[in-house]
């Protein structure tokens, strides 16, 4: 059971000025390392928004608008050629198609002069019956022109055949690539379109990332400021303390040392007291400049002077 | 990294000191008062920068920079610099006379002491 504490008011006041120091410095030191935790987290915070979605709002050649343009460039690169490579096969079926048709047509040509060959041949054969013995030979060269002309006739009837084949076949390939160059146009209309809307959205994008980051970066940095500023305000604990202190001294002088110690001892919470402190050495309650005469203190608060 | 000892008799004025140093690449050590801050800047010839109050128990920062003026310490390449609430023209003038490099005056700003030790570090 603690004894009373004597009402002295001196002792009094010192003990509580002493409980007051311990715990203002306990709960600056306290504060001073959540501060800087504070300014470490929100430095870590602006180089992690930076390096994670920086991109996004990036300018010039790696902003994302940028790398979007150059892969329509690429596209727009393959499709053009893709239209004129579409367009050469068109145009050469056309020349296909025609010369199909010729080829049937020259068959047909062909198919009457080989008729009018077999009846020249079939009247010189007759034309060398009657002649006998001498138109043997005119017999011969009848007949072979009489072969010649059914062989040209199945070889014309055979080109003919397959030139008729041909053309509707052509013809689907000329409608294939019609169609190919059609979806072509479409889907260039289209990925133009598109490309105008993924582009429109992007650049939107990259102004509200660059805007947030912007505001985010503004925000961080006055945060930064004021926890700043609250370490330095925390310094004052210190200032306090050594006033504090003086006021002890000054409250202490002209007591009678043997009579208040007691009671110090008595008032004393935990560890030893500001008094006993500055006795044993162990604090300081004297400004060094407190013994100086003549010049004051000249110099404001935070100023640096090298030498 | 270069090592400072910052010699103070105030917790929360070291906390405030390592914090600012040590964000700035610092290794930082600590002493409590003038003797404790002799003692440990002699045990240790990798102190390249000290920072010293000057109203401390025991052993006060000039009396602290006078000792490292006399033996030899200070022209070995140790850099000091007062850190305080005093601004009397003699203190300034002792711990001058005594080969501090500078002298700043609490509640100090943040980026002028990394700059000095910066300075007094390269």
């Amino acid at each position: 059971m603690p004894q009373a504490i004597a009402s002295d008011p001196r002792v009094e006041i010192e003990s509580e000025i002493e409980k007051v120091l311990r715990e203002t410095e306990s709960a600056t030191l306290s504060l001073g390392e959540n501060l800087g935790k504070v300014v470490r987290e929100a430095e870590q915070l602006i180089e992690g928004l930076k390096s994670r979605i920086g991109a996004l709002g990036a300018q010039g050649d790696s902003s994302v608008g940028a790398v979007l343009d150059s892969q329509v460039r690429t596209v727009n690169k393959f499709v053009t050629l893709l239209s004129d490579t579409v367009g050469a096969q068109d145009s050469a079926a056309e020349r296909v198609l025609e010369t199909s048709r010729t080829v049937a047509q020259a068959a047909q040509s062909v198919q009457a002069i080989s008729m009018q060959s077999r009846m020249l041949a079939l009247n010189t054969m007759i034309e060398a019956e009657r002649l006998g013995e001498q138109g043997r030979p005119v017999m011969v060269i009848a007949q072979e022109m009489r072969e010649l002309s059914e062989n040209i006739s199945a070889s014309n009837q055979e080109i003919t055949r397959l030139a008729t084949e041909l053309v509707p076949l052509l013809d689907q390939v000329k409608h294939n690539i019609g169609a190919l160059r059609q979806q072509t146009g479409d889907f260039t209309k289209r990925f133009e379109t598109e490309r105008e809307n993924i582009g429109a959205a992007t650049r939107s994008l990259e102004g509200t990332v660059r805007e947030t980051l912007s505001a985010g970066d503004q925000r961080l940095a006055n945060i930064l400021a004021l926890s700043n500023q609250s370490l330095v305000d925390l310094q004052s604990q210190d200032i306090i303390s050594q006033r504090l202190r003086r006021v002890l001294r000054l409250n202490g002088e002209g007591t009678a040392e043997d009579a208040s110690k007691p009671l110090l001892d008595q008032a004393r919470k935990g560890g030893p007291s500001t008094r006993e402190k500055i006795e044993s050495g162990d604090a300081t309650d004297r400004f060094l400049s407190e013994s100086l005469g003549g010049r004051a203190a000249n110099l404001d608060a935070g100023s640096m002077t090298m030498f | 990294m270069t090592k400072i000892l910052v010699v103070d008799d105030s917790a929360t004025m070291r906390q405030q000191v390592r914090q600012v140093l040590t964000g700035g690449g610092f290794e930082v050590v600590e002493a409590v008062d003038g003797q404790d801050g002799l003692a440990k800047v002699t045990a240790d010839k990798d102190v390249k920068v000290m920072i010293l109050d000057v109203n401390m128990p025991r052993m006060n920062g000039i009396e602290l920079a006078e000792a490292l003026h006399a033996n030899g310490r200070m022209a070995a390449g140790l850099n000091v610099v007062m850190l305080t609430t005093e601004g009397h023209a003699e203190l300034i003038a002792r711990a001058k006379a005594a080969g501090a490099k500078g002298w700043i005056v609490k509640p100090f700003k943040p980026d002028l002491l990394l700059a000095a030790v910066k300075k007094m570090a390269a």
